[in-house]
């Protein structure tokens, strides 16, 4: 079977003073077409550092990952950012807006970048727009948004280039319990309707409902519970 | 990549404007100054510059200034006579009173034949003819002193009364209008009691004449037009200052411009690391800083130019100025230049950017 996302034996080491510290050891993971995957574990337990690596925005230092059945490990960085634009979509902590775009050219700039022309993508975003609730914002800029909105519009822009994976990295940090379980509800929505594979990481135990796979980081392995 | 350049532009416009003011102001001090500089120039040469005549001969130890030259003429005359290939060049510092307003005026007299090649022909009025009246043409800056055609000037040290009856163009002469009488009023009048002159300028290139002058006119040597403007009295130094003065003012650009950009750009580092994160290459982000430079500069540049150019016709009239269209073209290239530079020093933090700081906080 072919998976939208594979490591094999990913491993990652930080020096840290005279020590070594093995963040990832060995770790063998693959992400199931269309499921929405949790990653739990405390803080500094390499949970963010896994998800900078299979999200192409940092090198691992053995072992291979691959993406779409391309192995990754070993391309450059102009080739990453390629992966990372065409396969890949990140949803951050803080919604990580673009201040001076509307909503609509906030996708539009992804769509732009992957080289969709203005008529090809408005299309899309309206309906993106509309999935996530918030087609009555569409011009508006990121300071008159709220929080959950804000990281709606994320939302959008991630699954807007149609990637094989979503990546969450603790979306829902800076939102009430409530807008929480709105934001987690939403992705695994969107994961499902578009037969996405999501991972998600997150300390928040409660979200958990929501994932169909919840995997534990301990100091560099990563066990699925 | 010009669309987002142009947003964020509109969005930030307080920010963008501020750089653009600055940029601005930069940009009309370079170019009034270059302007003045120019300006100072033609009032100190002018009529040096349009002279059609390039080989003068000057006396070997006058350091190539006119007023230091000086030659007399009889024997030159009886070898070759005038109009064969040479013409004498006289300069003589005069004050004159103007009945009219009861104004002195400094100027330099220039007697000529008015079919020879040193007579620049009148943009208005009448020509000198070849007699003995005292009549002259001025340049056009003394409008600027009240002096009109048919005016009277009293040279008080001459006792004589001369008649404007046309302006010229481009004719000053170390910062003082040049007046043209007819030589034979000139001797007629006996303002000078031998045939004279500063300078003997060949009319053609005949090295015939070129010897005799030589041989005749001894302790002489021959120089080349250039070399008569740089040893005007001030030329040198008032042309370096303010080219000095010009210098500065692009190598401070330079820094101002590229500490603006930079710290513009250190600003947004998290954006750019956002960008990065989502797919977005390094040269699409340089680009889009630099076009946004590029659009700043040209809007602020061409402001510039108008403004100079506003200046120019709001200064007072006799204010050496010069709105010259190539030498502004070639300030402001080097403006544009200049701020594309300070923004190209950014641009390694731009590459430098690690997309992974997107991520919100680095293990």
């Amino acid at each position: 079977m072919r998976y939208p996302l594979e490591t094999k034996q990913l491993t990652k080491r930080f020096k840290d003073g005279d020590d070594t510290i093995e963040v990832l050891n060995a770790v063998d993971f693959q992400l199931e077409q269309g499921s929405f995957t949790a990653v739990v574990g405390p803080s500094g337990s390499g949970k963010s550092t896994f998800l900078s690596i299979v999200g192409a925005l940092l090198s691992a230092d053995e072992g291979q990952l691959i993406v779409d059945g391309k192995d990754i490990s070993t391309m450059k960085d102009q080739q990453l950012s390629d992966v990372r634009l065409k396969s890949m979509g990140f949803i951050f902590q803080s919604a990580n807006l673009i201040p001076y775009l509307t909503v609509k050219d906030q996708l539009q700039l992804v769509a732009t970048l992957n080289k969709q022309t203005k008529k090809q993508s408005l299309e899309k975003i309206k309906a993106m727009l509309d999935d996530v609730g918030l087609s009555h914002r569409i011009n508006h800029y990121p300071h008159q948004l709220s929080g959950g909105e804000k990281q709606r519009v994320a939302i959008a822009r991630a699954f807007i280039n149609d990637p094989a994976v979503i990546l969450a990295d603790e979306p829902t940090a800076n939102l009430d319990e409530e807008r929480s379980k709105e934001i987690v509800a939403l992705i695994k929505q969107e994961v499902k309707a578009n037969n996405k594979a999501a991972i998600m990481v997150t300390h928040d135990e409660s979200l958990l409902t929501y994932c169909d796979h919840v995997y534990e980081m301990d100091h560099g392995h990563l066990k699925q519970r | 990549m010009f669309k987002l350049a142009t947003k964020e532009m509109g969005f930030s416009k307080v920010k963008y404007g501020l750089i653009g003011l600055i940029l601005f102001l930069i940009a009309s001090l370079v170019l009034i100054v270059s302007g003045l500089a120019r300006g100072l120039s033609n009032d100190n040469i002018a009529a040096l510059e349009t002279m059609t005549v390039d080989d003068f001969y000057v006396s070997e130890d006058s350091e190539n200034v006119l007023d230091q030259s000086g030659f007399l003429l009889e024997d030159l005359i009886a070898e070759v006579e005038r109009g064969q290939g040479w013409e004498p060049l006289i300069t003589q510092s005069l004050r004159l009173d103007h009945a009219e307003n009861e104004s002195k005026l400094a100027v330099t007299l220039i007697p000529v034949l008015p079919s020879d090649q040193l007579y620049p022909g009148v943009i208005e009025g009448e020509d000198l003819q070849a007699n003995d009246q005292l009549n002259v043409v001025i340049d056009q800056t003394m409008k600027a002193d009240g002096v009109s055609i048919g005016d009277t000037l009293h040279a008080e040290d001459l006792e004589l009364y001369f008649t404007v009856i046309g302006f010229t163009e481009n004719q000053t002469y170390r910062h003082a209008p040049v007046i043209y009488m007819s030589e034979e009023a000139f001797y007629v009048e006996e303002i000078s009691p031998h045939k004279v002159a500063n300078a003997v300028v060949l009319t053609e290139s005949n090295e015939e004449v070129r010897k005799t002058i030589s041989a005749t006119l001894a302790d002489g040597v021959w120089v080349n037009r250039s070399d008569i403007v740089d040893a005007v009295p001030g030329h040198s130094s008032e042309q370096m200052s303010l080219n000095m003065m010009i210098f500065f003012l692009i190598v401070i650009s330079v820094f101002v411009l590229g500490a603006f950009f930079y710290i513009l750009t250190i600003q947004k580092l998290n954006q750019f690391g956002v960008l990065k994160a989502i797919g977005a290459k390094n040269k699409f982000l340089i680009g889009t800083t630099l076009l946004q430079v590029c659009i700043l500069t040209i809007i602020s540049l061409t402001l510039a130019v108008l403004f100079t150019w506003f200046t120019s016709t709001i200064l007072p009239e006799g204010m050496p100025f010069d709105f010259n269209l190539l030498n502004i073209a070639i300030y402001t290239g080097l403006m544009l230049i200049v701020s594309l530079l300070g923004a190209l020093i950014s641009s390694r933090r731009i590459i430098k950017v690690d997309p992974q700081q997107a991520m919100g906080r680095a293990e």
